[in-house]
């Protein structure tokens, strides 16, 4: 059996906390917790010491980050409950409302949330990723190099300025196609989030 | 919300457990992915691929051997690491520069909990800060930090220690400081 102190001048608690150890070093530490309670009370107390130097080192994400992150997981818990996979039509100059009538129809895929950004995905592929998301206020500056974003309003009005000047106003029923290296953002000029339709696409 | 309610949520698959992590915790695993990095480029998707680990492996998740957020973190790091290996990311730049171009993107916690966990860091010397900073954030071994930073590797050791029980202390006298912060969330802030 190690010392306690043996424990402590090796940092193990620290090191066994941060994933840092050898499976025998593993072993070491467990046995000791078991030996001496004291430790585990280090434990908590340096897992405490740790998350405090994470917080104030953060680094804030991305705000589209969050509501992909939970419209990817919906996607994927509802395949996993037996939903069979759709292939929505790509979005074009052509493209109406009523194309996309199938999924926007379905109660499962509504808003939900009183989120600032709020999503469903309807369609992923490889190449392509379709999904119907609401904007209450609109979506941060954001340049995109290897894939295309083309939009399609639904519900509501909203203006896409690119470099920081050139105002697109949309409305429903309007399809706008955000070029590859242009920096651009979502601002929303109705009073209702705004419904669209977002595919974003590789780049050849 | 409990630590326990959270996991609960989200062995039940319930998404308002993830995005309750999502809120109070993202940032700080965003710091420990894009340290480990030192790349901006693919941190938000490797922040997105850690949460849903979180969320198919919560089942693995034991108390006994550190708390939730450790858990997390080791998970963002493991991920970040991986990547690192697969795409044998460059240091381009130099921690200190790396560090002035992520400045604007961090999280002014001050602001948004009431409590700054910088004041609680500001208390630590700089040979303990860059211990801490590479095993803590960068994803460096303790035998590889020891490597980088040119020193002993009981020194490493010892440091590491000795700037956890300074932030420990740390912690301790400045608990009554900010009570009201920890009445509230303190269960909340070291999940």
């Amino acid at each position: 059996m190690m010392r306690l102190n043996d424990i402590r001048n090796d940092a193990l608690l620290e090191r066994y906390l941060i994933g840092d150890l050898t499976i025998k070093e593993i072993d070491i530490v467990e046995k000791a917790f078991v030996e001496y309670s004291e430790l585990k009370v280090e434990l908590r107390e340096i897992a405490q010491s740790f998350t405090t130097y994470a917080l104030a080192n953060a680094i804030e994400p991305d705000p589209i980050t969050k509501p992909m992150l939970m419209a990817f997981l919906n996607y994927t818990e509802r395949l996993k409950g037996g939903e069979k996979i759709t292939f929505p039509p790509e979005l074009n100059e052509h493209t109406k409302i009523e194309d996309y009538k199938e999924w926007l129809d379905r109660s499962d895929l509504q808003e939900t949330t009183y989120d600032a950004v709020h999503g469903h995905i309807i369609g992923h592929t490889e190449n392509r990723t379709t999904l119907i998301i609401w904007l209450r206020y609109g979506a941060a500056e954001e340049i995109h190099t290897d894939e295309y974003e083309n939009f399609f309003i639904v519900e509501g009005t909203c203006d896409i300025v690119l470099d920081d000047k050139e105002v697109h106003a949309l409305k429903a029923g309007d399809y706008f196609a955000v070029p590859l290296h242009v920096s651009h953002r979502v601002e929303v000029t109705s009073t209702i989030p705004c419904k669209i339709i977002l595919e974003r696409k590789k780049a050849a | 919300m409990r630590v326990e309610e959270i996991i609960s949520l989200i062995k039940n698959k319930d998404e308002a457990g993830l995005s309750y992590l999502y809120d109070h915790y993202a940032a700080a695993l965003l710091g420990v992915i894009v340290r480990i990095l030192q790349s901006e480029k693919v941190g938000e998707e490797l922040l997105q691929h850690t949460f849903l680990k979180i969320w198919d492996k919560i089942d693995t998740y034991d108390p006994s051997k550190g708390t939730l957020f450790t858990w997390m973190c080791q998970i963002a790091r493991n991920t970040a690491i991986d990547q690192k290996r697969l795409k044998q990311f460059e240091h381009q730049q130099n921690t200190d520069s790396f560090e002035e171009s992520i400045h604007n993107r961090k999280r002014e916690f001050i602001n948004t909990n009431g409590f700054d966990a910088e004041k609680v860091l500001s208390f630590l010397d700089e040979a303990h800060k860059q211990v801490l900073a590479h095993i803590y954030l960068q994803g460096y071994s303790h035998s590889q930090a020891a490597e980088k930073l040119g020193i002993p590797l009981g020194t490493v050791k010892t440091r590491l220690r000795n700037g956890t029980l300074k932030l420990r202390e740390m912690l301790k006298n400045e608990k009554n400081l900010f009570i009201n912060f920890c009445l509230l969330t303190f269960s909340i802030l070291y999940i």
